[in-house]
């Protein structure tokens, strides 16, 4: 099934959501801008060929986002190696990334920090020790068991 | 699992899903000082507008010039 999203109202709801992740990937404001356009113009070109029974604007827009942004850190090769969130394709659907987005937050405090700290601030479990103040054991122990916790939720 | 946690907080970065945002500001705030919290005589600077009130003096000094 196809739509044709109407051109301002896409960019007045997604606009500043592409803006904060291209600007959360990419130091440099003006590439980050230039990067903000292409989008808009992807999104754009592509708008006759959006199938919404694939998946929802937030998805396509989204995708379109961080494929830009794969290509750019590529052509740039601002890191030496991509980010490993970047590296493979994304297999995240609408419903995963939900139900997965409420189980975190519904973890524990202790385990909770791990996550975030693990899994959005990129750090070691030996460094979450030390930021923590707790001891390597613990650390992975509640780590295992967050994920235990996470992988249940998922499979309700 | 792990790897859709990393997809996860990527997506996080362009979807900010609420109650996750939330998780995540908590945590950057206690664990590096991320925060915005305000001290007592912060918080008497700012207007009731929300605007911190230096920010008011400073408009006051363009006009003057």
């Amino acid at each position: 099934m196809n739509i044709s999203p109407d051109r301002d109202s896409l960019y007045h709801e997604y606009s500043g959501r592409v803006a904060a992740y291209i600007g959360s990937r990419v130091s440099s404001r003006e590439d980050a801008e230039d990067l903000c356009q292409e989008v808009f113009m992807k999104v754009y070109s592509s708008a006759e060929s959006y199938d919404c029974s694939k998946a929802g604007v937030s998805t396509w827009i989204f995708t379109i986002t961080r494929n830009t942004v794969i290509d750019y850190l590529r052509s740039k090769k601002e890191t030496s190696e991509l980010p490993e969130e970047l590296a493979d394709e994304s297999t995240l659907t609408d419903r995963t990334f939900e139900a997965l987005a409420d189980a975190v937050s519904g973890l524990p405090r202790e385990q909770r920090d791990i996550i975030v700290l693990r899994y959005y601030n990129g750090l070691t479990l030996k460094d979450i020790a030390a930021l923590m103040g707790i001891s390597y054991g613990m650390v992975k122990l509640r780590h295992k068991n967050a994920l235990d916790f996470l992988k249940a939720s998922l499979a309700k | 699992m792990e790897k859709l946690l990393r997809e996860l907080f990527d997506r996080q970065r362009f979807e900010g899903h609420g109650a996750l945002a939330k998780a995540v500001d908590d945590v950057q705030s206690r664990y590096f000082g991320g925060g915005l919290e305000l001290s007592e005589e912060e918080l008497d600077l700012v207007s009731a507008a929300g605007e911190p009130a230096s920010v008011g003096i400073r408009l006051n000094e363009d006009k003057k010039k």
